[in-house]
């Protein structure tokens, strides 16, 4: 095996905990069903990348360190086949702790001022611009505790491609700047990715005939009706549509907002300027035409006769003070990282002025909702009762029990040729059901009509049965394994190459995920297809991951 | 002493433990890294001087020793605050969620007697019968099952398989037909320990009872075996169990976590554990308040029943 030609004679002894380990080690890894030799030829150059790096550091292998996850059988059982490829080589002797979401938060955050040495585990979910994949994990300026570069990774290349996509508005000019930053990233491996997540949709199929999954969590249910993006949903002898949440919602105010599943609850309730459709196209909402004046200057037509649920009349100073409110809040950067100030021109005209080119501009935008004069003068409390222009309005929200909505008979929309003018569906109910098992269960005794993000062991079922529609789209999540950059030997970037290469995507995505998923070799996902599609992410793997 | 002044004085004891379990709380919770505006501020990128307005807002940044008289001020006048998570009122969620999990505690408790005491009773008096082979067995079985595996079984066969009941709770008010029906599934999952527990408890201590002298010369007056072991013993057996039943209530109450989770069910326990991962500090601290509060006073109960059902006990 590798790991008795490393090192002088006197450190060659087989300490036998690390025998046993590796024992232990491809005992796991046979079982596992795959003592495949492919890992064995990936072994040559990879152990070679590491070796180096641990000469160049310094350190004499084993290497003890700690893979750091949630907890979760689906953690557990891929950490136990990284622990396996790592312990094979010979230069690492590694143990697996898991700890509860909020310590597994804090000890990332502290890593590097305790100089903790840890490989963490983490998930990440970005949205519809490739800056949300790269921004905060591995720009110098996010290290932590200022943003989730756990490692304290610091790249001047990395920082520059950052900084441009973010000021870059031509779109082909951005798609060249993030795939050179890809590359750079992948090179030299500050994290290793390992799968990108899908958005996973079941619904009856003898109630709802046909359902678009959107590929975002928080839009979920736009599918319920979603004239901007031309979809809608029609069911069969009922007017009441039965979803489900898988937490509690906990705050109603977009600037307050903090979790998935509130913004995923009130997605029906507030609409913006613009919004990104199930194809990644930015279409008009509550403004219906945009141009760009200057590099930092955009001028907004509004739509005109669009009603708030509480009677008001959309104006420009509603746009205005919309993107204001997010000003001491925790949600400020939503809007301050880009905005500067905007300027009303009449009722239903508007010019936003950016601090300076932002290629992520549309993006930002559909992330800002817009709500009421009354909420934002403080005489509604939004937190109480959302209030917006969406197609839906809040009824009533019985914690830990459901969230229900119910059509807004003043919504804006007129109808056209895909979609009509009023939502068939009269009632939106989510049950709040947080035990996957139990969701599952309702959904198949019919006290639910759809459900998502179900354990993926149960979706080849749900699949094979014609009672049931299953939508799978690869979302914007990936999981990945970050490096602790800041200490030997991960300092240096040929270990950390080598490790990648040794990272059981193929085998993590069949045993742990049951095929649920794509294989990830870079941070973007490939939701944005000119980006980062998949002949992109071969092109990577080949280059960088799999030894030829 | 009187049992008036017994319980006075007993109720006077209630302040200082209550304030004391407050104190251990807060101390805990606050040892755990990361606080409510981590939770609320995640990896987003806000300006220090936000996160500073928030945490003041919260009395989040001052030394612990003031943030916890500071809460204790207000707790007093039984003002619990706002949760810095959700900025909502903390009493008007337990009030939320407080009913449910009295109903489903109340209904588990209230199983737990209903078959633990006529089964301890005729396990106990058919001693060495194949009737209490039985019952031992079952009550084995009832101890040892996990609750959350025995949720998921009778959810799968009664909900999914059978569908005689909802999987998830029934859009109705919960002093209705629909609710209770749908609390069936719970209230079994709940309440099977318990029972178990009751019955072996009520078991041994009825046979223990049978062997006293007052039982031979009831014999020997020609009472019926019914009314000796209805009238005479069962009052004096009910003792520990009494006890035992006394302090279930209490646990009961506070919350079942895990079946309320497989059922759906919008109790108390799912509301801590959520606060705790989340470092909610004032909803943590009124939670086990709560908790402190119901068993302080399930343990006056039941001393105050002790006295009641043997005139002996005076204190």
């Amino acid at each position: 095996m590798a790991g008795n030609s490393v090192g002088s004679g006197e450190h060659n002894r087989l300490r036998r905990r690390s025998f046993l380990t590796r024992a232990g080690a491809l005992g796991v890894a046979g079982l596992a069903g795959c003592l495949s030799f492919d890992s064995a030829t990936a072994d040559g150059p990879a152990t070679e990348l590491i070796e180096e790096g641990f000469a160049t550091a310094d350190i004499e292998p084993p290497f003890e360190t700690t893979i750091a996850i949630t907890q979760g059988e689906e953690r557990n059982r891929f950490a136990q086949l990284l622990q396996s490829e790592l312990n094979g080589t010979g230069f690492f002797d590694v143990e697996i702790e898991s700890r509860d979401f909020g310590s597994h938060i804090e000890s990332m955050l502290s890593a590097a001022d305790t100089e903790e040495n840890a490989i963490f585990v983490a998930s990440w979910t970005g949205g519809w611009d490739p800056s949300n994949y790269v921004t905060m994990l591995f720009h110098s300026e996010y290290q932590t505790p200022n943003g989730l570069n756990v490692g304290h990774y610091e790249n001047e290349t990395v920082d520059e491609y950052i900084d441009a996509g973010l000021t870059e508005t031509d779109s082909d000019d951005r798609v060249e700047i993030y795939r050179n930053l890809q590359q750079e990233l992948v090179s030299d491996s500050p994290a290793s990715f390992v799968r990108f997540r899908e958005a996973t949709h079941v619904w009856d199929g003898d109630v709802v005939s046909d359902w678009q999954t959107y590929p975002l969590q928080p839009g979920s249910y736009y599918a319920v009706y979603a004239p901007w993006a031309g979809v809608y949903t029609d069911l069969e002898n009922e007017t009441e549509f039965v979803g489900d949440l898988g937490s509690d919602v906990s705050n109603y105010d977009p600037v307050k907002i903090n979790g998935t599943v509130s913004s995923q609850a009130t997605a029906l309730v507030y609409e913006q300027l613009v919004g990104i459709d199930f194809d990644g196209e930015v279409q008009p909402m509550l403004a219906t035409d945009w141009e760009q004046l200057d590099a930092t200057t955009y001028r907004f037509s509004l739509r005109e006769g669009v009603q708030f649920h509480n009677g008001e009349k959309l104006t420009a100073t509603h746009v205005k003070r919309s993107f204001q409110r997010y000003e001491g809040t925790t949600r400020e950067s939503d809007v301050y990282d880009w905005y500067e100030s905007s300027t009303i021109i009449d009722d239903h005209t508007i010019e936003i002025n950016c601090k300076r080119e932002y290629g992520p501009f549309e993006t930002a935008l559909f992330n800002v909702a817009i709500v009421p004069l009354a909420a934002i003068d403080g005489e509604l409390d939004l937190q109480e009762e959302p209030i917006g222009t969406g197609p839906y309005r809040f009824v009533e929200h019985e914690s830990g029990n459901h969230w229900r909505l119910r059509r807004f008979d003043d919504h804006w929309f007129t109808g056209d040729e895909a979609v009509p003018a009023t939502p068939p569906i009269e009632t939106v109910t989510l049950e709040i059901i947080t035990e996957q098992s139990s969701r599952q269960a309702a959904l198949e005794r019919g006290d639910l009509h759809f459900s998502y993000n179900l354990p993926s062991a149960s979706l080849s079922d749900f699949e094979e049965n014609d009672d049931y529609g299953v939508g799978r789209r690869v979302s914007g999540g990936f999981d990945m394994i970050l490096y602790p950059c800041y200490l030997p030997p991960f300092s240096e970037p040929s270990v950390r190459r080598g490790c990648n290469m040794l990272v059981p995507r193929e085998r993590t995505l069949e045993n742990v995920y049951h095929g649920i998923g794509q294989l990830a070799y870079s941070p973007v996902s490939p939701l944005l297809e000119d980006y980062a599609g998949e002949s992109f992410q071969q092109e990577i793997a080949n280059e960088y991951v799999r030894s030829t | 002493m009187s049992l008036g002044r017994y319980v006075g004085r007993r109720l006077a004891i209630t302040v200082p433990v209550l304030v004391g379990v407050s104190v251990l709380t807060f101390s805990f919770v606050h040892l755990l890294p990361g606080d409510a505006v981590d939770a609320l501020v995640g990896f987003r990128d806000v300006s220090p001087a936000t996160e500073a307005a928030i945490r003041a807002e919260y009395h989040l940044g001052q030394p612990v020793w003031n943030q916890y008289l500071l809460w204790l001020r207000d707790a007093v006048t039984l003002e619990f605050g706002e949760s810095p998570v959700t900025g909502r009122d903390v009493t008007a969620t337990i009030g939320s969620r407080l009913p449910a999990t009295l109903a489903l505690g109340g209904a588990a408790w209230l199983l737990a007697l209903a078959i633990g005491i006529p089964a301890g009773i005729v396990t106990a008096v058919k001693a060495g019968e194949p009737a209490d082979e039985l019952g031992r067995i079952a009550a084995l079985a009832g101890i040892a099952t996990p609750n959350f595996w025995l949720g998921l079984i009778l959810l799968f066969v009664f909900s999914v398989r059978l569908g005689w009941v909802r999987v998830i709770p029934p859009d109705a008010p919960l002093a209705s037909i629909a609710t209770a029906k749908f609390l069936v599934l719970p209230t079994i999952t709940l309440g099977t320990a318990a029972a178990a527990l009751v019955m072996r408890l009520l078991r041994s201590s009825i046979r223990r009872e049978l062997d006293a002298p007052y039982v031979t010369t009831a014999r020997a007056k020609g009472l019926p075996e019914r009314t000796v072991v209805l009238k005479h013993v069962l009052r004096n057996a009910l003792l520990p169990v009494v006890t035992i039943a006394g302090l279930q209530l209490a646990f009961l109450v506070d919350g079942a976590v895990v079946v309320e989770g497989i059922f759906s069910w919008p109790g108390m326990g799912r509301l801590l554990v959520r606060s705790i991962l989340r470092r909610d500090y004032p909803l943590i601290q009124a939670i086990v308040l709560l908790i402190g509060v119901a068993i302080v006073l399930a343990n006056l109960l039941v001393d105050v029943i002790y006295a009641i059902l043997d005139p002996r006990i005076r204190y």
